[in-house]
């Protein structure tokens, strides 16, 4: 008795799931196939590449540099240890371009811009915009969800670019400046490991699958919320939660296929 | 009589909850149209059922002889050209100003020049007494002020139907008669068809031209303002002169009996 | 028209990402910008590749003078081939140079070194062209062949310096 009640459970739950799913792919479909109108939605793109990429950028910067300068910290005691402080540039450089640039980001991101936007999405439906909007025969999907879609896919590789640099440049900073490794091998070091196409190119596809991933289950959960302020709380919760196991989850795909 | 919306047989529901069962009306062309009733009988789902944002389980509606829910989703966004609603809170687009919240419609749908665009919203502010706020943001207006800028932003294209949704609901009523002589003198100067939701009986039967009352699934009666304060009909009787006890139930429906659940 | 800040700030914002991704290409990835028609490719046979890679380098004496463009097996005699594009300004190398598969230090990559070969009209050498073949090529060297051959040439005599120069020049030229 209790395992088929378990089981129906997992049913209604894994139905509730998929309905979702559909509804999130049709909320895409509608929002991006069609007629494009860009000169109507530019301006909007350049607003919400601002909202959700420009206001982003200091936390970026801020535990980009961070991140590099522990990297750079512990890597050099590690390495140390076996004379190979040399590494130090490499070890830094593939961590940060391999994992920690596109994750961090978009775990980042996830957190600061994802939420806003499930937020202020929510916000709007609950206050009837959206209605109004679909009254006015203007389509909600088109001119409110479309233009943040592109704006997360958009700022989520270039702020995962500023990432890394910054980290990398946090690693110098500890390990040559500070620690005394030699700027030469340091640098010389990373650019023989490092390789333009199997790394940089593989960091800039996973950031744009994980844009892609944080923007859509954000606008989603802002757009099918319930409009109440536990609604959005709720469908804000769930954002950062979703799309940060999506992001962990996608990224052990990705890198299992990839490399 | 020339119709411009006609609702045959509309049926709808919430999942398990019936809202609609058969109902059939009409809103005449160029007139003021009241939907009264109580509370919780989905007079605004009727609107939103007109405007095709929801789709009935069975019966049609016809706009101007166009089945608005048999259209797909383009033609419908056109058909909605011809319609617009004044939503209950307004639904002022919060980080627009009251300008650009009214030249937003205008904007969307007409390719007219910036100078043209001003003055068509500064005419429409000024319909509602609002030219002097033009550049405030929605938060910083009374409930009053922005339900009028809404208006503004509804008549902006000079639709042939608007609905208000409850524009009465939280008005003082110096704000009320205001909105109510807004209601009519638009109707009367721009030839537009209005529905009115609202339970404000004794005010929107000042000026409206006809009136149904909606509750519990059907519609319980329909006709002029005098016809229907004369009307012999108890549920009208009890509606109109707002008596707590008569054949309308105040309570919510429940299957098991009071003396059982105690 | 009025000037925006936001539309400023998204300009700064796109072109320091621009900037960034640059300076990533060029400073950490050491990404030069060769293109394909500055290049020409010869290839060579080998008995063993070991464990180079598609754009592993091309080095002689060490500088980097081009890079591995396809890796294969000839589908007839079954033995692999390496096709390397170099640049097409050491267009002075002849057809008698040797390229051997070296490893850089004791666990590093591999790569291809070549050994460039004397240049005589008379004795019929002539300079690599596009599409030439390298005949003299040098295997990679397999640490389990090099192991077997050190024993057993211990057992044979005393010059174990000797096996282990033939380690490395054991390739034979397939034609």
């Amino acid at each position: 008795m209790f395992i088929l009640n378990l089981i129906l459970k997992l049913g209604s739950w894994g139905q509730r799931r998929l309905s979702a799913i559909g509804r999130a792919t049709i909320m895409l479909f509608y929002s991006l196939v069609g007629r494009p109108q860009f000169r109507k939605n530019f301006p909007q793109l350049i607003r919400q590449i601002y909202v959700v990429g420009v206001q982003s950028i200091s936390i970026i910067v801020v535990s980009g540099l961070f991140i590099g300068m522990v990297l750079g910290l512990q890597g050099f005691h590690v390495l140390v240890d076996f004379m190979a402080e040399g590494a130090l540039g490499q070890m830094v450089a593939l961590a940060i371009i391999r994992e920690l640039g596109p994750v961090v980001t978009a775990l980042l991101f996830a957190g600061r811009a994802g939420s806003a936007l499930t937020a202020e999405i929510g916000l709007k439906k609950a206050t009837e915009q959206l209605l109004s909007m679909e009254m006015m025969a203007v389509d909600p999907l088109r001119r409110v969800i479309a233009p943040r879609f592109w704006a997360g896919v958009i700022s989520l590789p270039l702020l995962t670019i500023i990432f890394t640099l910054v980290g990398i440049f946090g690693g110098k900073l500890v390990g040559v400046d500070w620690l005394g490794v030699d700027d030469g091998i340091f640098w010389s070091g990373m650019q023989s490991s490092i390789d333009f196409w199997d790394d940089l190119m593989m960091c800039a596809i996973k950031s744009v699958v994980f844009a892609i991933t944080v923007i859509w289950i954000a606008l989603f959960n802002g757009y099918d919320l319930v409009p109440t302020s536990v609604g959005i709380s709720k469908a804000t919760t769930n954002t950062v939660v979703q799309s940060s196991l999506a992001v962990l989850g996608l990224d052990f795909v990705l890198t299992a296929v990839m490399f | 009589m020339n119709n411009l919306v006609e609702i045959k047989d509309l049926s709808f529901s919430y999942g398990k909850r019936i809202i609609y069962e058969n109902v059939s009306l009409e809103i005449p062309k160029g007139k003021i149209t009241a939907f009264m009733g109580p509370s919780g009988t989905g007079k605004t789902t009727m609107l939103r059922l007109i405007g095709g944002q929801l789709v009935p389980d069975a019966g049609s509606v016809m706009f101007d002889g166009i089945n608005v829910h048999k259209l797909s989703r383009p033609d419908l966004y056109s058909l909605r050209r011809r319609m617009s609603m004044l939503f209950q809170s307004g639904a002022l687009f919060t980080d627009l100003n009251v300008f650009d919240n009214v030249a937003y419609p205008i904007r969307e749908h007409t390719k007219l020049p910036e100078e043209v665009i001003r003055d068509m919203v500064l005419m429409k502010l000024e319909a509602v007494g609002l030219r002097g706020a033009a550049g405030l943001m929605p938060h910083e207006l009374s409930g009053g002020m922005a339900r009028r800028a809404a208006l503004a932003r509804s008549i902006a294209l000079d639709p042939e139907l608007i609905m208000y949704d409850e524009p009465f609901t939280g008005q003082d009523p110096i704000t009320m008669a205001v909105l109510l002589r807004l209601i009519k003198t638009l109707n009367r100067t721009l030839g537009l068809t209005s529905v009115v939701v609202t339970h404000d009986v004794s005010e929107i039967l000042t000026i409206a031209d006809y009136a149904y009352i909606l509750a519990g699934t059907k519609v319980v009666a329909g006709g002029t303002p005098e016809e229907l304060k004369k009307s012999e009909d108890p549920r009208v009787r009890q509606f109109i002169k707002g008596e707590y006890d008569g054949p309308v139930p105040f309570n919510y429906p429940t299957e098991v009996s009071y003396l059982k659940d105690l | 028209m009025k000037f925006s800040k936001i539309e400023f700030t998204v300009g700064c914002f796109i072109v320091a990402a621009i900037i960034c991704g640059v300076l990533l290409a060029l400073k950490v990835a050491g990404l030069t910008f060769d293109f394909k028609n500055d290049c020409y490719t010869v290839h060579g046979y080998f008995d063993n590749v070991g464990s180079l890679k598609l754009r592993s380098p091309v080095k002689i004496g060490g500088v980097v003078v081009g890079r591995v463009s396809n890796i294969y097996v000839d589908p007839e005699k079954l033995v692999p081939v390496v096709e390397m594009e170099i640049q097409r300004k050491y267009n002075m190398l002849s057809s008698e140079s040797k390229a051997s598969i070296l490893t850089a230090g004791l666990i590093g990559e591999q790569y291809i070194g070549i050994t460039p070969g004397f240049y005589d009209e008379d004795m019929g050498t002539t300079y690599l062209k596009d599409g030439d073949r390298i005949n003299d090529t040098g295997s990679a060297i397999v640490l389990e062949d090099l192991i077997g051959k050190f024993l057993y040439s211990v057992n044979k005599s005393d010059s174990s310096s000797e096996s282990s120069s033939s380690g490395s020049g054991d390739a034979e030229n397939v034609q």
